[in-house]
């Protein structure tokens, strides 16, 4: 366990005219960690992690990652380096086919002469591939639409899309609102195979109850700053609630 | 990001100034030959004519009137502000006629293109004291009813309709079907001068067919229409097409399918294909209405009336004359010095 | 033992499948009426001619449509392209040459269509109606409103419209096609194809996995005016004379040939094929009425009826079948 954190932020502070959204937020997640980043609403857990990914740039502060020192200008840098984000909306197209959807931006090709064309060869099947692995029974091609998926396997396969292009650190944005009660624990049991497979989650959510069953650690955030930083398994779901109700109050008073 | 956006910005410099080259060479090619603007006065206007017709600068037929409307200005030393709407619409008509009246003329020149509609804003202009002669169109009713302008200059839409038609049944020809292809339906222009050639036809064959085609302004449509109803009536023998948008793709046609000739073909207004084809036997006759005539004659005589109180003659026909075969020298020079026939 | 209804199903994940038909129905009942003259060699050369300047600007409007964007200019480009062509022919320049030149000009004109709706955030039909009138009085105050002829021919304006045959048949058939087999190429086995499809259904989901949906859009407003201009210069080369009214209306004509063909107005959806099929269901039609000799003055009602029918079918094809699960 002295093995350097995969990634580690120091006195991160962003402003956004007046606003100060985060004011000096030391953070890291380790190796194959969960960590759980809750807090109400703008607490700046978003900010933070659109930093992480380079949407955003601090304003002070550091940020490393495997060791060395990052700043990720836009969020292709971020994805380069293995840093992948799904958002809650924004995770798949529906009209476009499943293979299509996985491989946007980062198509594989081959070349006939001089022309360069899509490998769908390819694409197919390391599209099946993903559906398998994430255990995706009831699509029988990955032509298929997104549209014909239900809410949880669209993040799943969203899930299995950075699984693929190799991600070290994946960033999940409300993985689980508006999911049924069986496509919840799909999810999750998705999760908690991707750390199996040595990769570090960002997990940002409202629900504790989801969170904390996968989580190994619980990050709060309150009012751009971190109140705090504890190991699942010495706090219980509605200790942390409290702790975000009150802002810290309930921490002190212990 | 930033780089990429330079990059594209730079491109779209670029384009622009090849843009903006091709737009002066277009400029500068024609430059050469005479332009439609107003010439340069080289004094004081002694008076201020507005020339308000429904003709805007998208009809190539008014393009003559137009350069006629200046000319005369140009040679008696008076201002002819010439205003017609964009696309025809009677509401911009009389918006324009409006503006003109405001803009206390000296004289103005109308189409009354809708003398209900034109009514009351001229007879305004007229008891304001502003002299009104109007062109292209008149006012139907009877003197005492119309509209009290001084004098019409022109010859209508029906009777360019009616002499073309009357001119084919003048040579003796009994047709056996006949087509008018109308290239913008619903055009009052059009129809009234459609309306003159069934009327002619029907008066002395009452039984032949009389069909009005929805050829479109586009040539590709009109050309496949025309080969179509003419496969569909093989009977076909004679076309009526009311301008050049018409001409042009039923003169293509007629050659494509080896018709030139055996099928007639009549048209209203010239231009330079439109004669040549007359020369070659490919079209029978043509109406000229003189547009420029139509341009240049209402300033002369509202010069006359304004500086000398000449009253002008109740009507001065500009046409139609019909143009065939033995007439091809006089309308060439006609096109030749006015742009236009 | 065949399973109709997945059958069903799986050709209806194809734009192509309610323009198809569309297509068979309209073409039977034409032929039930007109049965000799319809079903012949020349009546489909003659929807064909029809169709080409039409289709090669469907095309390229289609292509944009589905990027997510209109462009109402093509009316106005289309006329342009020519119109200068035949300024510059008549002053001495080599057709092909000017030609290349204009219609370079023609995609910088759609870029800069492109680069106005993209910097500026307004709305795409908005930008190019503008540029639509823009050009037009450009047009207008150019040629004084008189039409301009080409005085003397030139052997590009046989490849480009030139005739085949005795039927009817023209090399702007062979160009449309090939028009409609490179742009269904690149949509359908290119990664840029792909970005096409991904942009105009949502272009910051696009944007966010790396795709650069600016330049895309962009691109493909270009390519739309460029269609325009070849569609133009076809057009140019049958009569060899323009009209400054040449184009009026095209572009709705041009949009309806792509939302019968499949395309979404939204965005995202569409194909190639399908928009040449909408262009010659168009054309056919008219052909169509005038074989079957119906009254002329009611073309454009039938015209209308048969294409809000067309689109429901396409519509409620693309709501039962591709975005429901």
């Amino acid at each position: 366990m002295g093995e350097a954190p995969l990634l580690e932020m120091r006195g991160i502070v962003k402003r956004f005219g007046h606003v100060e959204a985060l004011r000096g937020v030391d953070f890291h997640v380790n190796r194959a960690e969960i960590v759980g980043l809750v807090g109400d609403n703008g607490a700046g857990k978003s900010t933070l992690v659109k930093i992480i990914v380079g949407v955003y740039q601090p304003d002070e502060g550091e940020i490393y990652f495997e060791g060395r020192r990052v700043q990720f200008k836009s969020p292709r840098e971020a994805r380069d380096a293995g840093i992948e984000i799904v958002y809650q909306h924004l995770a798949l197209i529906d009209l476009l086919s499943i293979s299509r959807n996985i491989f946007l931006g980062r198509e594989p090709v081959k070349k006939i002469g001089p022309i360069t064309i899509l490998d769908k060869h390819l694409m197919k099947n390391e599209a099946w591939r993903i559906l398998q692995d994430i255990g995706v029974k009831r699509i029988r091609s990955p032509e298929e639409r997104v549209a014909k998926l239900s809410g949880g396997e669209r993040q799943s396969v969203a899930i299995g899309r950075a699984m693929h292009f190799k991600a070290k650190l994946l960033i999940l944005d409300e993985p689980t609102a508006s999911l049924s009660v069986r496509e919840t624990r799909r999810v999750l049991d998705h999760i908690l195979e991707v750390k199996e497979q040595g990769v570090s989650v960002i997990f940002i959510t409202h629900n504790i109850y989801h969170v904390y069953e996968v989580a190994d650690r619980i990050v709060v955030l309150d009012h751009g700053r971190k109140i705090a930083d504890l190991i699942k398994s010495k706090v219980t779901p509605e200790e942390v609630i409290e702790i975000i109700r009150t802002g810290g109050e309930s921490l002190r008073a212990s | 990001m930033s780089e990429k956006k330079n990059t594209t910005l730079i491109a779209i410099a670029i384009i622009g100034i090849i843009i903006g080259v091709i737009i002066g060479y277009g400029i500068a090619a024609l430059m050469k030959p005479a332009p439609t603007q107003a010439p340069t006065q080289p004094t004081k206007p002694e008076f201020t004519f507005y020339y308000v017709s429904h003709g805007g600068p998208a009809d190539p037929w008014w393009a003559p009137v137009i350069k006629g409307s200046q000319d005369a200005g140009k040679l008696l030393g008076v201002k002819v502000v010439y205003n017609g709407p964009e696309k025809f619409s009677i509401q911009a008509l009389v918006n324009l006629v409006e503006s003109a009246i405001a803009a206390n003329p000296d004289g103005m020149i109308v189409t009354i293109t809708d003398y209900k509609a034109l009514d009351e804003p001229l007879r305004k202009a007229i008891n304001k004291g502003i002299p009104v002669i109007a062109v292209n169109v008149p006012d139907p009713r009877p003197k005492g009813e119309r509209i009290p302008y001084l004098s019409y200059v022109g010859q209508n839409e029906y009777d360019a309709g009616y002499y073309l038609a009357k001119y084919l049944i003048d040579t003796g020809y009994k047709p056996k079907r006949v087509i008018i292809g109308i290239h913008e339906v619903g055009h009052i222009g059009l129809e009234t001068r459609a309306k003159g050639i069934i009327d002619a036809i029907k008066e002395k064959y009452p039984d032949v067919p009389v069909e009005k085609l929805d050829i479109t302004t586009d040539p590709t449509k009109a050309a496949e229409v025309i080969k179509n109803y003419l496969t569909a009536h093989p009977d076909t023998d004679v076309i009526f097409t009311l301008g050049p948008l018409g001409a042009h793709p039923a003169l293509q046609v007629l050659d494509e399918m080896g018709l030139s000739g055996k099928v007639k073909l009549l048209t209203i207004d010239i231009d330079d294909t439109i004669l040549k084809a007359i020369e070659e036997g490919k079209l029978l006759a043509a109406v000229s209405q003189q547009p420029y005539a139509q341009g240049f004659l209402p300033v002369v005589f509202m010069y006359l009336y304004v500086k000398y109180g000449i009253i002008p003659p109740e009507h001065v026909p500009t046409g139609p004359t019909v143009i065939d075969k033995t007439r091809l020298e006089d309308v060439r020079k006609q096109i030749a010095t006015t742009g236009g026939a | 033992m065949v399973d109709s209804k997945k059958i069903l199903r799986e050709l209806a994940q194809h734009p192509e499948f309610g323009v198809l038909i569309s297509l068979v129905v309209l073409a039977t009942a034409f032929a039930s009426i007109t049965p000799d003259k319809f079903l012949t060699i020349p009546t489909l050369y003659s929807a064909l001619t029809l169709a080409s300047e039409l289709g090669v600007v469907t095309i390229g409007i289609a292509f944009l449509m589905i990027t997510g964007e209109f462009d109402l200019s093509v009316g106005s480009v289309y006329a342009l392209v020519p119109m200068m062509v035949a300024f510059m022919v008549n002053s001495g320049v080599d057709m092909l040459i000017a030609s290349i030149i204009m219609l370079l000009v023609a995609f910088g004109i759609g870029l800069l269509n492109g680069v106005i709706t993209i910097k500026t955030g307004i709305p795409s039909f908005i930008t190019t109606l503008g540029m639509m009138m823009f050009l037009r009085g450009i047009l207008l105050a150019l040629t004084g409103g008189f039409p301009v002829r080409l005085e003397n021919p030139h052997w590009l304006i046989y490849v480009l419209n030139g005739s085949i045959g005795t039927e009817g048949l023209r090399t702007g058939a062979i160009w449309l096609v090939i028009v409609t087999a490179i742009f269904s190429f690149i949509l359908d086995w290119t990664p840029y194809g792909n970005w096409t499809f991904a942009v105009g259904a949502s272009a910051e989901t696009a944007r966010e996995l790396g795709v650069p949906s600016a330049k895309v859009k962009i691109i493909n407003f270009g390519i739309s005016a460029l269609m325009a201009g070849l569609a133009g210069l076809m057009a140019f080369s049958r009569f060899r004379i323009v009209d400054p009214t040449l184009g009026e209306g095209l572009e709705l004509e041009a949009i309806t040939g792509a939302v019968l063909g499949g395309c979404l107005l939204t965005g995202g959806y569409g194909s190639m094929v399908g928009s040449f099929m909408g262009a010659f269901l168009i054309a056919m039609t008219r052909v169509g009425l005038v074989l079957a000799k119906a009254p002329a003055y009611w073309y454009r009602a039938f015209i209308g009826v048969i294409l809000i029918i067309a689109t429901i079918i396409n519509m409620t094809i693309v709501r039962k079948f591709v975005t429901s699960g």
